[in-house]
C-alpha cells in the first residue's frame, strides 16, 4: 500500500528558527530519506517552497481562474510531502514519527486510493 | 495488539536490517548480530509501553544492541582467538575505545547493508535458505510471515534460518562484498533470490491464490534497497525495472472471482501507472550504465514493450521477438525459446511459432511444464486445428499446479467444443 505523509508546519515558526536548528531539521530529513531509501520504503520525498509563491487554479464554467496563493488563511501549510510504501497505516505512521518536521508541525498520514469510473478501477 | 506494539513492529521492519548489518560488522557473525538485534527488540517491547516510543527508535535500538555487543565481547574470550584483528576493540575499557566501536558501526552503513545482503545470499546456502534468510535479515519479516507467504509450517522456516546461520558461521563466510570477477557471480545469486521472492508472489507456484501481492512488495523493496546501494550495477536496475513493470499489472491479473487474466486479455486501464513510470525510469538507468544488456534488463525491456502499448493490438511484437532473440543467445533455455515462439507467432503468424515450439517439445526440463502444451494449444487453435488444440490445453490443465490456472486452462479447452 502507498501512503502520503503531508508535513503541515506554521511557516512563520519555520522562518523564525535559528539557522542551526533549521540545519539540524533538514539534516534529519536527509538522514531519514536515506534510511527509508535503504529499507526500500521511500518512493518520493519533496520539500515545498513558500506558500506565498503558490498559484491557485480553479476551473469554473470551462474557464480557468488563476490567482496568487496562499491557499488558506491558516498558519499551517504543507511544507513537505513523502510518498511511501508501507504494509499498513501503522508502518506509515511509524515513518511519520521519525520525520523532524513532526517536531515542529503535524504530519498527516493518508492512504492513497484508486480512482474508479463506473465502478471500474481506472487509476 | 496495542498501539505501541504496532509501532514497534513497524519500527522493526524499517530498522532491523541496518541494525543487523552494523552489528555483524563488529561480531563478524550474522547469527550473533541478529541475536543482539533481537535482544534490543525485546528491551523495546519491555520498556516502550511504559516510557513511550523514543524520538529516534532506530538509534535507541542500536545503542542497546551496541552495549550488549560490547558486553558480549568482553565476556567471550573465544572471540579473541577467532578475530585477532578485532582484539583492540574487544579490550575496549576506556570510553574512548568504546567510541571506536560505535564509530565502526556508524560509518559505512551502506557498505554494511551490502555485506549483509551478499552474506545472506551466499552460495554455500541452499536457494531456499537464501530466500528465508534474506527476507528475515534484510526484509525484516518475521518467521511467521515468511512461513505464511510460502505456505510452509512455521517450524520449517525457523529451522531453515537457524541452520543457515549455523552454516554461515561454520563455513567462516567472510562478512564482505565480493570484488572483481567474483562480484558478478555473487550478484547474480542475490538477484536470483530477489526475483524468486517476487515470482512466488506474482504467480504462486502452489496453493489456491494466483497472486500474493505482499511478497511482490517485499521483493520490490529488496530490489530498491540493492539499487540504492549498488547504483553502478546495470542488472540491479534491470531487475527493479522488471519487477516494477510486472507489479503494475498485479490488479489486472486477477478477475472478479480470483481467476487469472492473461496479459493480452487484461484491462490495461487497471495497470498501475506510477509503477510503470518507475519501471521505465529504472530501465533507462540500467541502459544508461552502458555495456551489453543483461538478462534482467532484456526481460525488463520486453515488459516495457507491453507497458508502452495502450492496447494489446499496439504491441510491438517484432521488437519483442528481437529482444527474445538477444535473451536466447545470452541465456539459452527452453523457457526463453517458448516465449520467443509466442512473440514470433504474434509478429509473423502462428506457423512460425509452432515451428519453434516443436523444436523444443522434447526438452526434458519442459516435460512437466504446463505452459508448453498451453502455448502449443493456442498456436494450434489459431491454425484452426481445434481437436489437437483441445488435447494440448487439457494436458496443460493436468500439469498445472495452481488451482486457478488449472480452471482457466480447462475453460479454454472447453471453449473449443468437440468431445471432451
Amino acid at each position: 500500500m502507498r501512503y502520503v505523509c503531508l508535513i503541515h508546519i506554521d511557516e512563520s515558526a519555520l522562518d523564525a528558527l535559528p539557522l542551526a536548528e533549521l540545519d539540524a531539521l533538514n539534516a534529519g530529513h536527509v538522514e531519514l530519506n536515506r534510511d527509508l531509501q535503504r529499507s526500500g520504503h521511500l518512493i518520493e520525498a519533496e520539500a515545498l517552497g513558500a506558500s506565498a509563491d503558490a498559484r491557485l487554479v480553479r476551473v469554473r464554467e470551462g474557464r480557468a481562474h488563476v490567482v496568487d496563493g496562499p491557499y488558506a488563511e491558516s498558519k499551517e501549510v504543507v511544507a513537505g510531502i513523502y510518498l511511501v510504501e508501507a504494509k499498513d497505516l501503522d508502518e506509515a505512521a511509524a515513518m511519520a514519527a521519525r520525520m523532524p518536521g513532526a517536531t515542529v508541525g503535524t504530519v498527516e498520514v493518508r492512504p492513497t486510493r484508486r480512482l474508479t469510473v463506473g465502478g471500474e478501477v481506472v487509476w | 495488539m496495542t498501539d505501541v506494539h504496532r509501532t514497534i513492529d513497524a519500527v522493526w521492519r524499517i530498522e532491523s536490517a541496518k541494525l543487523i548489518a552494523g552489528l555483524a560488522r563488529i561480531t563478524r557473525d550474522v547469527g550473533v548480530a541478529e541475536d543482539l538485534a533481537q535482544d534490543a527488540l525485546v528491551a523495546a517491547l519491555e520498556q516502550w509501553p511504559a516510557s513511550g516510543v523514543p524520538s529516534n527508535p532506530g538509534a535507541w535500538l542500536m545503542a542497546i544492541a551496541k552495549r550488549r555487543a560490547i558486553d558480549l565481547m568482553r565476556r567471550d574470550k573465544m572471540l579473541d582467538r577467532k578475530h585477532q584483528e578485532l582484539a583492540p576493540m574487544l579490550d575496549a575499557r576506556s570510553e574512548d575505545e568504546e567510541d571506536q566501536v560505535h564509530t565502526a558501526i556508524d560509518d559505512h552503513v551502506g557498505d554494511d547493508m551490502l555485506r549483509l545482503i551478499f552474506t545472506a545470499c551466499h552460495p554455500v546456502l541452499s536457494t531456499e535458505a537464501r530466500v528465508a534468510l534474506t527476507l528475515r535479515l534484510i526484509g525484516g519479516l518475521t518467521t511467521a510471515e515468511i512461513a505464511r507467504a510460502f505456505l510452509v509450517p512455521e517450524p520449517t522456516i525457523a529451522q531453515r534460518i537457524v541452520r543457515a546461520k549455523r552454516t554461515l558461521s561454520e563455513a567462516k563466510v567472510p562478512y564482505e562484498v565480493p570484488r572483481g570477477a567474483e562480484l558478478e557471480a555473487r550478484l547474480s545469486s542475490v538477484l536470483e533470490v530477489i526475483y524468486l521472492v517476487f515470482n512466488e508472489g506474482y504467480s504462486a507456484t502452489s496453493g489456491e491464490d494466483w497472486v500474493r501481492p505482499g511478497l511482490c512488495e517485499d521483493a520490490l523493496r529488496l530490489g530498491r534497497i540493492l539499487a540504492a546501494l549498488a547504483p553502478e550495477e546495470s542488472e540491479v536496475h534491470g531487475l527493479v525495472a522488471l519487477m516494477e513493470i510486472q507489479s503494475s499489472r498485479l490488479r489486472a491479473r486477477v478477475g472478479p472471482s480470483g481467476e487469472p487474466v492473461l496479459l493480452l486479455d487484461q484491462d490495461r486501464s487497471r495497470w498501475d501507472r506510477l509503477l510503470i513510470h518507475r519501471g521505465l525510469a529504472a530501465l533507462a538507468r540500467a541502459e544508461a550504465v552502458g555495456g551489453a544488456l543483461g538478462p534482467y534488463t532484456l526481460q525488463a525491456a520486453i515488459a516495457a514493450c507491453h507497458a508502452r502499448a495502450l492496447t494489446a493490438e499496439e504491441t510491438d511484437w517484432e521488437r519483442i521477438a528481437a529482444l527474445y532473440d538477444a535473451l536466447a543467445q545470452l541465456l539459452p533455455s527452453p523457457i526463453v525459446e517458448l516465449n520467443r515462439a509466442v512473440a514470433l507467432s504474434m509478429a509473423f503468424g502462428p506457423a512460425l511459432g509452432l515451428e519453434v515450439v516443436d523444436a523444443i517439445a522434447d526438452a526434458p526440463s519442459l516435460k512437466r511444464y504446463h505452459l508448453l502444451p498451453a502455448v502449443r494449444g493456442d498456436l494450434l487453435k489459431r491454425l484452426g486445428r481445434l481437436d489437437e488444440a483441445r488435447v494440448e490445453l487439457e494436458r496443460a490443465a493436468s500439469l498445472a499446479q495452481n488451482a486457478r490456472e488449472r480452471e482457466l486452462l480447462l475453460a479454454r479447452a472447453a471453449e473449443l467444443g468437440g468431445e471432451g
